[in-house]
C-alpha cells in the first residue's frame, strides 16, 4: 500500500511537464488573487466589526440603585414603591418609564443652590452730592461721614450674608439628611447599588422607540382592546437571537407593526448584564386613556 | 398609571433574574405614532426628462399621504444615493441606507413619456422587513398623470391599511364662479374643477348616487326649487320631481331605487320616498314642524333628518319601514345637515352655538358627540368620504364660503378651493 | 497524472464559480415576491366627464317677477314662521288690496337671512309663504290665485351680516305673475 504513493511521487518530479505546470499553478494563483481585488468574490467591503459605546449612564445593569447614591446611616431608608402588590398612595407617580431617560443626577445636585446672594450693597444709595456746594469743608466733612455710614452698612451686609448662608448650609444639610420621597436618584425599583438603569426598563424603552403604528391604521373601536404578546430571547452582548409573535392581535397592520419594532431592535445599543428572554405585551391603552 | 405599575412590578419580580427565565414587560403606546415614509422623486425610465410629470406625481403623493395622517415624510434633504437610482426591485433597493434616515417606508416610482403617451411604474417598500409592499404600473396619456398618482396613493393606503384610499373619487359642490350658482366637480384635492351646468338659475344641494357616476340635485331653472339628476360622463340631465312646492335635499337610497326628498306639496316640508321617476312611494314624516334634509344610514333602513318638531333644530332618525323617528341630538340649540358615516356607526352635522356654526359627529346612539371645528368663521355642510377616514365641508372664515376637507377626528384641514367665488354644498362621490 | 487531472478539474472549477460570481449581479431578477405584488392599470379614460363652456347650452334666464305696487312685505323672527301681531296687519292690508283687484295672480316668495343652513332655510323659506297664504286664505282669498316658492337664503334683500340686514331679509314678498 504504501509503495503506490511514493511511486507517484517519483513519477511527479521526474515529469517533464513539471514547468509548465508550476507556470499554470503560478497564473491560477495570479487569477485568484485578480478576482480577489477585483471584487468578483461579492464586495470588497466587509462588514464593520460593532463597536459598542458603552453609556455608564444609561447602563443596563441588574440591580440598579435605588434612591440616593449615599444614603446616609441617619435617614431612614426611602418607602419601596412596588416591593409589594399593594401600590402606596404616596410613591413616586411616574416610575419607569422617565428613569430611563433622566440620568440619575449626581449628588450636588441634591444640595439646594444657594439662593443668589443677597444684594451686599444697600439698596438706596445715599444721595450724590448735595445740589449746591457752598463750602469745601463742610463737603469733606460729609463726604467722610458718608464713607464711614457705607462702610458700616457693608460690613453689616456682609455679616448677614454669612448668616444667611450659613443658615441656608444647615438646612440644605436637613434636608440631605431627611430624604424627601420623590427625589429621581437611581431607579425606582431598584434595590442594588449598581450605577446604570435597569435593564429591564432599558429593554422595553428600546423596543418602545422602535415601535411605529398610527392610530390610523386601526379601526378606532379596537384601540381600546387590542393586543398581541411576543417573546423575545436577547444575548449578553445585546443581541437579539430568536423572537416570535406568541398571540398576535389579529389585526394585520398591528401584528405587522410589531414585526417591524422587534426586527429593528435587533441590537441593543449597550450589551446586557445577562441573557434575557422577555414576554412583551403589545397594546393602545396609553393612546386609548389619552382619547378618553 | 396602570401600565406603568405593571412595569414596576414587573421589574421587580425580575430582580432575582434566575437564568433565562421569560420576564413579562408591557408597552402600552408606539414610541412613534406615524410611520416615517421616505417618498422619492419619480426618475425617467425612459424616454425624455419630464420634470413637470414628476413634480405632478410627486406633489399628488405628498398631499395625498399627508392628509391620510399615517406618514411624517422623512426630508428629502437627507437622501442619499438610492434615492437617486432607479432601483425597482426589492433586491436592488439599498435598504440599510433608507433604515439608516429613519424611513420604515419608501416609496420609488419611474416614468417614461413618449409623446402623449405616458407609463408610470410606481413601488412601496417595507425599508425595515426589506420587501416590496405593493407596485403598480399605469399606463395612459400625460394628461392622466394627477390620476395616476392618485390611484397610487389609494394602493398605499390599501397596502397599509387594509382599506383603500378615497382619492381617485371626485367632490361635487356649488360654486357661482359664473354669477349664478352653478354645479361643479373637482379631483379630491381641489384640481381640475369643472363645470356641469348652465342653468343660469340656482343651482344647489348636491348629492352622488351610491354607485353610478351620477349627481341629484336641486335647480330653480323652471322657475321652482325641483329635483334634477345628471350623469356626469354624458351630461344627460332630467328633471326629476318637479311637484308644487319644494323638491329639494334629495339622496338616493343605497338600493339606488330609491330617492328620499323633502317636498311640500301638501302645505308643509316632509320626507317621502320616491323612485327614480319620481313617483312617490311613501311619505317618511308626518307633523306640523320643518322635516328637512336626510342623510340614509348605509344599510338603507333608517335616515338622519332635521326636524324643528319640538321647537329648534334638530337631528333625528326615523325608521324606514315603520316611520318612528327618534331624537338625536340634545345638546345645542340649533342643529342641522346631518351625515351618516359610511361605515355607520356616526353621523356628522353642523351645530350653530354663538351666532357661529361648527361641525360635530355623535354615535348614532345619541352618545360620545365629538366637537371637530373650533372656528373662526362657520364651518358646514360636513359630507363623508366613501372610506369614512375624512369630511368635506365649507367654511367661510376667508370671506367667500371655500371647500375645505380635515380628517374625521377634526386634524388635517386644508382649503380645497380658492377664495375667488363663493363655493358651498360639497358631496363627495363614492370610489370612482 | 491523476493530480494533474485534479488539478485540471480544480481549474475549471474555479473558471465556472469566479464566472457565476461575475454574473450574478449584472441581470437583475425581480424576486417572485416583487413580481406577484406588481400590476397594471390602465389609466386612459373611455369617457371624459362633460362640462360646459358658456357657449354650450342655453340658459333660459330665471323669469323675475315684479313686486305687485299695493302689496307690502311681512317680516319674521329669527327662525320662525309664526306670523306677528304686525305681519298680520299687513296681510289684512293686503288682502283687502286683492280682493279690490280680483284679477292679480301672486306669488308668494318665502326668504330667510344667511345665518342658518342653507338646506333647512329652503323650509323654512317655504313655511313662511305658506303661512302667509294660508293666513291670507283665511281672509278669503281664492287660495288658487296664490302660489308660492321658497328661495331660503339665496336672494337676501340687502346685503351685510348686521341685525338689521338680517331681520330685513327674513320675509314674505308678493310678486305678480303674469
Amino acid at each position: 500500500m504504501s509503495v503506490v504513493p511514493m511511486q507517484t511521487n517519483n513519477a511527479f518530479h521526474r515529469d517533464p511537464k513539471f514547468g509548465r505546470l508550476l507556470l499554470l499553478s503560478l497564473i491560477a494563483h495570479a487569477l485568484i488573487w485578480a478576482a480577489f481585488s477585483v471584487g468578483w468574490f461579492g464586495s470588497g467591503q466587509r462588514p464593520k466589526p460593532p463597536v459598542y459605546y458603552v453609556d455608564l449612564i444609561h447602563k443596563p445593569v441588574l440591580n440598579p440603585q435605588a434612591g440616593r447614591p449615599e444614603p446616609r446611616p441617619v435617614s431612614k431608608p426611602k418607602p419601596e414603591p412596588a416591593k409589594s402588590a399593594a401600590v402606596p398612595p404616596s410613591a413616586p407617580k411616574e416610575p419607569a418609564k422617565p428613569a430611563v431617560k433622566i440620568p440619575p443626577k449626581p449628588p450636588e445636585a441634591v444640595i439646594p443652590k444657594p439662593a443668589p446672594k443677597p444684594a451686599v450693597k444697600p439698596a438706596a444709595k445715599p444721595a450724590p452730592k448735595p445740589a449746591a456746594e457752598p463750602d469745601r469743608r463742610t463737603e469733606q466733612k460729609l463726604q467722610s461721614a458718608l464713607d464711614e455710614i457705607r462702610q458700616r452698612q457693608d460690613r453689616e451686609a456682609e455679616r448677614d450674608a454669612l448668616k444667611d448662608r450659613l443658615a441656608k448650609l444647615r438646612d440644605s444639610v436637613n434636608a440631605a439628611a431627611t430624604v424627601p420621597a420623590d427625589v429621581p436618584i437611581g431607579m425606582p425599583d431598584g434595590q442594588g447599588n449598581e450605577v446604570g438603569v435597569s435593564a429591564l426598563a432599558f429593554v422595553q424603552a428600546f423596543i418602545q422607540q422602535n415601535w411605529v403604528l398610527s392610530p390610523y391604521l386601526l379601526d378606532q373601536s379596537r384601540i381600546a382592546n387590542i393586543e398581541a404578546k411576543a417573546t423575545l430571547v436577547y444575548s449578553t452582548s445585546g443581541k437579539l437571537v430568536r423572537f416570535r409573535i406568541d398571540t398576535p392581535s389579529g389585526n394585520q397592520q398591528f401584528d405587522d407593526s410589531l414585526k417591524r419594532a422587534i426586527t429593528k431592535s435587533d441590537q441593543l445599543p449597550q450589551p446586557l448584564p445577562k441573557d434575557l428572554e422577555l414576554v412583551v405585551t403589545f397594546n393602545l391603552k396609553e393612546i386609548a386613556a389619552a382619547r378618553r | 398609571m396602570f401600565v406603568r405599575w405593571m412595569l414596576v412590578l414587573a421589574a421587580c419580580l425580575a430582580l432575582p433574574w434566575s437564568a433565562m427565565a421569560a420576564t413579562e414587560i408591557e408597552i402600552s403606546a408606539p414610541g412613534e405614532q406615524s410611520i416615517p415614509l421616505a417618498l422619492t422623486q419619480f426618475l425617467p425610465a425612459q424616454g425624455p426628462q419630464a420634470a413637470r410629470v414628476a413634480a405632478e406625481i410627486n406633489e399628488v403623493l405628498d398631499a395625498d399621504l399627508d392628509l391620510s395622517g399615517l406618514f411624517r415624510f422623512v426630508s428629502p434633504a437627507a437622501f442619499l444615493d438610492d434615492a437617486g437610482r432607479i432601483s425597482l426591485l426589492s433586491n436592488q433597493v439599498n435598504f440599510p441606507q433608507w433604515r439608516m434616515l429613519g424611513a420604515e417606508t419608501l416609496i420609488k416610482g419611474t416614468y417614461s413619456v413618449a409623446g402623449e403617451q405616458l407609463v408610470v411604474e410606481a413601488r412601496l417598500f417595507d425599508v425595515v422587513n426589506r420587501r416590496l409592499l405593493t407596485g403598480r404600473r399605469y399606463v395612459g396619456e400625460v394628461k392622466d398623470v394627477r390620476r395616476m398618482a392618485h390611484a397610487f396613493a389609494d394602493l398605499v393606503l390599501e397596502a397599509l391599511t387594509g382599506e383603500e384610499g378615497p382619492f381617485s373619487s371626485r367632490i361635487a359642490y356649488i360654486s357661482n364662479l359664473t354669477g349664478h350658482p352653478e354645479l361643479w366637480l373637482m379631483d379630491v384635492d381641489g384640481k381640475r374643477p369643472i363645470r356641469l351646468t348652465n342653468h343660469r338659475s340656482i343651482v344647489l344641494n348636491p348629492d352622488f348616487s351610491p354607485r353610478g357616476k351620477e349627481v341629484l340635485f336641486t335647480s330653480y331653472r323652471a322657475n321652482n326649487p325641483d329635483l334634477y339628476r345628471k350623469e356626469v360622463y354624458s351630461g344627460k340631465e332630467a328633471r326629476l320631481s318637479y311637484k308644487p312646492g319644494l323638491n329639494v335635499a334629495g339622496r338616493m337610497a343605497p338600493n339606488e331605487r330609491e330617492i328620499a326628498l323633502t317636498l311640500s306639496k301638501d302645505g308643509n316640508p316632509e320626507i317621502y320616498l320616491v323612485d327614480i321617476s319620481g313617483r312617490i312611494l311613501k311619505r317618511i314624516t308626518d307633523n306640523w314642524g320643518i322635516d328637512s334634509d336626510p342623510s340614509w344610514s348605509p344599510d338603507g333602513s333608517r335616515i338622519a333628518f332635521v326636524s324643528n318638531r319640538q321647537g329648534n333644530p334638530h337631528i333625528f332618525i326615523a325608521d324606514i319601514f315603520t316611520g318612528k323617528a327618534e331624537r338625536l341630538t340634545t345638546q345645542g340649540k340649533y342643529n342641522a345637515t346631518p351625515a351618516w358615516s359610511p361605515k355607520g356607526d356616526r353621523v356628522a352635522f353642523s351645530r350653530q352655538e354663538g351666532g357661529r356654526f361648527d361641525i360635530y359627529t355623535i354615535k348614532t346612539d345619541g352618545t360620545d358627540e365629538r366637537r371637530l371645528t373650533f372656528g373662526p368663521g362657520n364651518s358646514e355642510h360636513p359630507r363623508w368620504s366613501p372610506d369614512g377616514r375624512f369630511l368635506v365641508y365649507s367654511l367661510d372664515k376667508s370671506g367667500n364660503r371655500a371647500i375645505y376637507v380635515m380628517r374625521a377626528d377634526g386634524t388635517g384641514t386644508r382649503r380645497l378651493t380658492t377664495l375667488e367665488s363663493d363655493c358651498r354644498h360639497p358631496a363627495w362621490s363614492s370610489r370612482w | 497524472m491523476k493530480v494533474m487531472q485534479m488539478l485540471k478539474v480544480a481549474m475549471v472549477v474555479l473558471f465556472l464559480f469566479s464566472g457565476l460570481i461575475g454574473c450574478s449581479t449584472t441581470p437583475p431578477v425581480a424576486p417572485m415576491d416583487d413580481q406577484a405584488k406588481v400590476s397594471q392599470a390602465d389609466m386612459s379614460q373611455k369617457a371624459e366627464v362633460k362640462g360646459v363652456d358658456d357657449s354650450s347650452m342655453k340658459g333660459e334666464a330665471v323669469p323675475s317677477h315684479d313686486a305687485v305696487a299695493g302689496l307690502e312685505r311681512i317680516q319674521f323672527d329669527f327662525d320662525q314662521f309664526t306670523l306677528s301681531e304686525d305681519a298680520r296687519r299687513i296681510l289684512g292690508e293686503n288682502a283687502k288690496y286683492l280682493n279690490a283687484n280680483g284679477g292679480t295672480q301672486v306669488v308668494i316668495e318665502g326668504h330667510c337671512d344667511e345665518r342658518g343652513s342653507d338646506e333647512y332655510n329652503l323650509a323654512l323659506g317655504e313655511s313662511r309663504a305658506l303661512a302667509a297664504k294660508n293666513y291670507l286664505v283665511s281672509l278669503g282669498i281664492d287660495a288658487k290665485r296664490l302660489s308660492v316658492i321658497s328661495y331660503g337664503e339665496e336672494k337676501p334683500l340687502v346685503s351685510g351680516s348686521t341685525e338689521e340686514a338680517w331681520a330685513q331679509n327674513r320675509r314674505a314678498e308678493f310678486k305678480a305673475v303674469n
